[in-house]
C-alpha cells in the first residue's frame, strides 16, 4: 500500500471516526431522556428496571466485539495479515469492555430483582467464562511485543471463544435457570412504552460499539506500523533508541 | 480544543443522567430504612418486625451505580486510547527524525 493511499484511508478513518463520535454523543442524550423522562417506571422493580435499557444493548454490543475478534483471528490464520491481527485485538478488546458492562449492571439489576448480586445460573456463568477467556487473549497480548506465534496462539483463542456466544445465547432456553427472558419472538415480554428507550439502546450501543471498534483499531495499525519500522530500522544496525 | 469540547459531550449527558435519576426517584426510596439511634440495642435482642417483611433495596443508588460505572469505563477507555494513540505518533515522530538525521549524515 503506498504511503498516499495510507494518507487518504487515514483521513477517511479520522472523519469517520468524527460522525460517529457525533452520532453517538447524539444518540446518548436520546437514549437518557427516553429512559428517564419517557419510559415507564416498571410495576415490581421501580426504578432500578432502568438498568435494563444499558444491560441488553451492552450484551449485544459484546456479541459483536468478540465476534469481529474471532473473525479477524479466523483471517489472520488463513491469510498471516497483520490487519486482521488488528482487528482481532480490537475486538477482543472492545468485547471485553461490553463484557464488563454486562457483568457489573446485571449483578446490581439481580440485586433489586433476586435479592443477591450473583447466582451461578447458566447464562450468568457462561457469561463470566466468556470473558475470562478473552481477558486471557488479552493477557496474552499484553506481554512485550507480540511475534508470528503469539498472534497465531491468540487469533486461536478467539475462536476458541466463539462458540460460547452461542453458549451464552441458548443457555436460558436450554437450561432455563433465573436469567430472565424479556425479549422474545412474539414481543410480549416488554410493555410497548418501553420499546422505544430500548431501542434507543440499541441504537446508541451499536454507535459506541462501532466508534471504540474504529478508534481503536486505528491505534492498533499504527503500533504494529511502528514496530514494523523499529525492527527494519533494528535489522539495518541503526541505532534509533 | 476539540478534546475538550469532546470531553464536555460526554460529561454533559452525564450530569443530565444524575439529575434525571433524582427527578425520577420515588420519594420512598429516600426512607426506605429505618434504623434504631443506638447502635447498642440493635445488638442487645432481637425483636420482631411490624408492617410488611420485605428487605427495601435502594433502586436508586443501584441506577446509579450501573450508569455511572458504565459512564466512567467509557471515558476510561476513550482516555487510554487517547494516550496509546499520543505515544504512539510521538514514537513514530521521534523515529522518522532519527532516520531522516542518519540519512543526512
Amino acid at each position: 500500500m503506498s504511503g498516499s493511499s495510507d494518507g487518504r484511508s487515514s483521513d477517511r478513518g479520522a472523519l469517520a471516526g468524527d460522525i460517529l463520535a457525533g452520532l453517538t454523543v447524539l444518540s446518548f442524550g436520546a437514549l437518557i431522556y427516553l429512559v428517564f423522562f419517557v419510559a415507564p417506571m416498571e410495576e415490581q422493580m421501580g426504578i432500578a428496571q432502568k438498568i435494563f435499557y444499558i444491560h441488553v444493548p451492552s450484551a449485544i454490543a459484546m456479541y459483536a466485539g468478540f465476534t469481529c475478534a474471532a473473525a479477524g483471528g479466523f483471517m489472520y490464520l488463513w491469510k498471516r495479515d497483520d490487519r486482521w491481527d488488528a482487528l482481532a485485538a480490537t475486538g477482543a478488546e472492545v468485547g471485553a469492555f461490553f463484557c464488563m458492562l454486562v457483568l457489573v449492571t446485571g449483578p446490581l439489576w439481580g440485586r433489586k430483582a433476586w435479592g443477591y448480586y450473583w447466582v451461578w445460573d447458566p447464562r450468568l456463568t457462561s457469561t463470566l467464562l466468556t470473558g475470562m477467556i478473552y481477558l486471557g487473549y488479552l493477557s496474552l497480548r499484553s506481554v512485550g511485543n507480540p511475534g508470528e506465534t503469539e498472534k497465531r496462539f491468540a487469533a486461536a483463542l478467539a475462536l476458541v471463544g466463539f462458540p460460547l456466544l452461542f453458549l451464552i445465547k441458548y443457555s436460558v432456553q436450554r437450561w432455563s435457570g433465573q436469567h430472565p427472558v424479556v425479549i422474545t419472538g412474539n414481543g410480549d415480554g416488554i410493555a410497548p412504552e418501553m420499546m422505544p428507550a430500548l431501542v434507543c439502546g440499541f441504537v446508541s450501543f451499536s454507535l459506541l460499539c462501532s466508534w471504540m471498534l474504529l478508534v481503536r483499531y486505528r491505534v492498533e495499525r499504527q503500533r504494529q506500523i511502528l514496530r514494523g519500522l523499529e525492527i527494519t530500522a533494528a535489522e539495518r544496525g541503526l541505532e534509533i533508541r | 480544543m476539540k478534546k475538550w469540547l469532546l470531553v464536555f459531550a460526554l460529561l454533559l449527558p452525564g450530569v443530565c443522567l444524575v439529575q434525571g435519576a433524582f427527578l425520577v426517584q420515588p420519594a420512598s426510596a429516600q426512607t426506605e430504612t429505618t434504623e434504631s439511634a443506638d447502635p447498642e440495642s440493635r445488638e442487645a435482642g432481637f425483636r420482631s418486625v411490624t408492617g410488611p417483611e420485605v428487605e427495601q433495596v435502594p433502586g436508586g443508588a443501584l441506577l446509579l451505580g450501573a450508569y455511572g460505572f458504565a459512564w466512567i469505563a467509557t471515558l476510561l477507555f476513550f482516555g487510554r486510547v487517547h494516550r496509546m494513540s499520543s505515544a504512539t505518533a510521538s514514537e513514530l515522530d521521534r523515529l522518522r527524525k532519527t532516520v531522516e538525521s542518519l540519512e543526512s549524515r
